[in-house]
């Protein structure tokens, strides 16, 4: 189709100023030592979950009985369960569990909860009225109860988990978008582009949602690590994950009662949980660091 | 090793610490011949807070163990299953088994000064059986109760609509034992409060999910002949509190939070019994053992082959000990071998047996096509639905059977839930394997699970065969007819393969060498602490 339009566009002769800060600031998220060992150590972790079956001898899931709550040793790693299953290699194929659901979680809770987000403050109104009742009626739970009473309602199961924990944590997202939202969209460029003729949907997707995805991601960091530790919470309540399946929450429930006799049980999964979610926070933190304008220098 | 041996010897130090600091807990020589002394105060853990106490309304097994002390019963029973008197000195059965009559003790008064008579036990029964009370066990214990006539004031006599054989058996329970008619006026529906019988001691106080207080009935003296003494009990003060957690009680019990906790996890129990302070009173339950019900209405466990396979694919001796250690029997048949009517000629079935389990699945047609571990037919996988509540070692037990049943290539569906919810899913008959157990000391309860129409039906059995032998039980007087027929029906249980019989419940009760005469009841649960005292060697 012939171009109609009675003035050229201008070629670009020069890259278009850019009224978005840079998404990463890689300078300084470089220098900063927490967020880079908590990188290093989740690069780690995402490459031993996926060579699980490479770096262990054993089947999470084979049983050994006479093989029972073996202390940590050469053969095993972090010693053996009461069922006599390699606490290591457990651990390994956990990390996968854990890292999925944290993703998983993640995705569901921030997708339509950035979607809320961007209606609710573009178009106030009743639509805002009702986006927000909503959330605050979600708010008024806490997470984890929430999340609790998600799965009673659906039953329990890895993947209902999954989504209670995500649906859980759509509140924040909403009430970050938005309120970023109302902020960004007083502002003149996107007077202009309305001004131009630009479609609502435009405006939402191409103007504003770039302007308030940074803290959205900061979010979502941290975020990755609070759906973790509360999976493994419900899991921890036997709410979760099918019988016998290596994950972290169930292996602490699953070695509580014998701390006494073999605390590597319980302590392996734990630790793996606080440096997974310690990681993930100093991650989160550097990121927010460098891209959070508030906060740079 | 050298791991565990240094938690060891931090362990050990400190307790050596600990019993350094206490001088409570001396050398003790377990077997004290000393006479018993009056005076003291026992704490008493139990392990799960009850939602309501009132043993004529509620029915948990948690309420009798205090409450035992508090109420007497008509009869008692013997470890034997003997019934010997209580309350009531005598009584007489009528010959087509309708009427029981009762001769009652003349010298008993309740805690409130009420007394004991012929009237009280009237207004216990029909307390019990008014639909009012909403009765939970107790009504159930009664059976086809019809009436109660009062004859004088010290006989009584208790009519049925039909023979029902385990009336004394109901009676030597808690659940039936005789209340103050004036308090259960005066408090209503608050009477679980403000309880009052006539036993060897009273009712002080109760704050739900905290503690629950007995002190001595100063004015006792009518112990049936069972006990050891005469006259008040020994200790002054009883106080219930709730270990819920099992991972605590034998920590509880070595901080010397309490003197007795029952259900202490096995390996716990195996180290208390390596220290002179604590013993190991292990008790074993009536009733039934640990079990895995099969569902005979639902593809793959309604194809009889499918259900013996998985029994000979059970290796039990291995489960139990990894899970239950040495402190609990196989169990073979739908009763524990300490149940009255336990038929031995279940001992021994099904052993396992790997090979002849691979070749009942091929008869029934089920082969590994694809060579994924697990058996198809017609391109259904060889899956079996478990649904498991979380208590009793149940996913543990689970974890085993699960791993052990993939050697044969059946694989496991399991759901992790709530009692509620399992009962609902057994309703619908959603499962194919539910695992459950019950206590009970007469083996009329089998009648509650394999009757057709039992609420707990959860082999979905419809056997008129069964039927007519479970109703032919729980009528006769006889105790060796009865005894012959609940063999037969533990046999054709176990034929039909309805069951995966998997351990003997033992109760392990951790208690403190401080503690002399301790014994519980024929149903194991409930503890007679009227005889119970402490010895203060080394005080």
């Amino acid at each position: 189709m012939p171009d109609k339009r009675r003035y050229p566009i201008p070629t670009r002769k020069y890259p278009p100023r850019r009224a978005i800060p840079q998404l990463v600031v890689r300078r300084d998220l470089r220098h900063n030592v927490g967020a880079m060992a908590g990188l290093v150590f989740l690069v780690m972790l995402v490459l031993a979950a996926a060579l699980a079956p490479f770096l262990t001898p054993y089947d999470p899931l084979t049983t050994r009985p006479a093989n029972q709550l073996q202390p940590p040793s050469h053969y095993h790693w972090a010693g053996t369960d009461l069922f006599g299953r390699d606490v290591f290699s457990r651990l390994l194929y956990g990390a996968r569990i854990s890292l999925l659901v944290g993703v998983l979680a993640v995705t569901i809770a921030a997708i339509p909860g950035t979607l809320l987000g961007l209606l609710a403050g573009y178009y106030e109104g009743w639509i805002d009225i009702i986006i927000s009742r909503l959330i605050e009626i979600l708010q008024a739970f806490p997470g984890i109860l929430l999340a609790l009473s998600i799965v009673a309602l659906l039953g329990s199961g890895l993947p209902n988990v999954i989504l209670a924990v995500g649906i859980a944590s759509i509140p924040s997202y909403t009430r970050l978008v938005r309120s970023s939202v109302l902020t960004v969209k007083r502002k003149l460029f996107i007077r202009a582009a309305r001004i131009v003729g630009c479609r609502d949907s435009r405006i939402l997707f191409r103007h504003i949602l770039p302007n308030v995805l940074a803290p959205v991601i900061v979010l979502t960091t941290l975020d990755i690590a609070w759906a973790i530790l509360n999976a493994s919470a419900l899991n921890f309540l036997g709410l979760g994950v099918e019988l016998g399946t290596p994950e972290w929450g169930v292996m602490l429930s699953e070695g509580r009662g014998y701390l006494r006799d073999a605390p590597w049980v319980s302590v392996a999964p734990g630790l793996m949980l606080t440096l997974t979610v310690l990681a993930i926070n100093l991650l989160g933190d550097g990121l927010r660091d460098s891209l959070d304008p508030r906060w740079r220098a | 090793m050298r791991f565990k041996n240094i938690v060891f010897s931090a362990i050990g130090l400190g307790l050596s610490l600990l019993l350094t600091a206490c001088p409570a807990q001396p050398a003790i020589s377990p077997a004290t011949p000393a006479a018993p002394t009056a005076g003291g105060k026992l704490i008493y853990g139990l392990t799960l807070a009850p939602s309501g106490i009132d043993p004529h309304v509620n029915a948990s097994s948690e309420l009798g163990i205090p409450l035992t002390s508090v109420y007497d019963t008509l009869v008692y029973q013997t470890a034997d299953g003997d019934f010997v008197p209580g309350l009531a000195t005598e009584w007489e059965i009528s010959d087509n088994g309708l009427v029981y009559t009762f001769h009652l003790r003349q010298d008993v008064t309740f805690h409130d000064g009420t007394p004991f008579n012929a009237e009280a036990v009237k207004f216990n029964l029909n307390r019990i059986a008014d639909p009012e009370t909403k009765s939970q066990k107790a009504a159930l214990m009664l059976g086809p109760y019809d009436h109660c006539d009062v004859v004088d004031e010290y006989t009584v006599k208790v009519f049925f609509r039909e023979p029902y054989a385990p009336f004394l058996d109901s009676l030597s329970q808690v659940y039936l034992g005789m209340a103050s008619p004036t308090a259960l006026e005066k408090w209503g529906a608050d009477y679980q409060m403000h309880q009052v019988g006539t036993g060897p001691f009273m009712f002080k106080e109760y704050v739900p999910q905290d503690h629950l207080t007995l002190v001595r009935n100063p004015d006792y003296n009518w112990a049936p002949a069972i006990f050891n003494h005469q006259g008040p009990a020994y200790l002054d003060e009883i106080e219930f509190r709730f270990f819920v957690d099992p991972a605590t009680r034998a920590l509880a019990l070595e901080a010397g939070e309490a003197h007795v906790i029952g259900e202490i996890p096995p390996q716990d129990a195996a180290r208390l019994e390596d220290n002179p302070a604590f013993k190991i009173v292990a008790v074993p339950i009536p009733g039934q053992p640990l079990q895995a019900f099969l569902n005979t209405t639902k593809s793959p466990t309604d194809d009889l082959r499918v259900r013996q396979a998985l029994l000979y694919a059970t290796d039990r001796e291995a489960i139990v000990q990894a899970i239950f250690r040495e402190y609990s029997p196989v169990a073979w048949g739908p009763l524990s071998a300490v149940t009255w009517g336990y038929n031995e000629a279940v001992v021994g079935q099904y052993k396992y047996d790997p090979a002849r389990a691979r070749e009942l699945l091929d008869e029934a047609g089920w082969q590994d096509t694809d060579g994924d571990g697990i058996r198809e037919k017609d391109g259904q996988r060889l899956v079996v639905a478990a649904y498991l509540m979380s208590w009793g070692y149940i996913p543990e037990v689970a974890t085993l059977l699960q791993s052990q049943w993939k050697e044969v290539g059946v694989d496991v569906r399991s759901q992790q839930v709530a009692y509620p919810a399992a009962l609902e899913a057994a309703r619908l008959g959603k499962h194919n394997l539910i695992l459950f157990n019950l206590a009970g000391s007469d083996p009329d309860l089998l009648r509650g699970f394999f009757h057709s129409e039992a609420n707990f039906n959860w082999a979905k059995v419809n056997d008129p065969q069964l039927d007519a032998l479970l109703e032919e039980g729980a009528r006769l007087r006889d105790q060796a007819e009865r005894q012959a027929i609940y063999a037969d029906i533990q046999e054709k249980i176990m034929e039909q393969a309805l069951i995966i019989p998997l351990r003997d419940y033992v109760n392990l009760n951790g208690v403190s060498a401080q503690v002399q005469d301790l014994r519980y009841d024929a149903q194991g649960w409930f503890p007679w602490l009227y005889d119970v005292w402490l010895s203060r060697s080394g005080d």
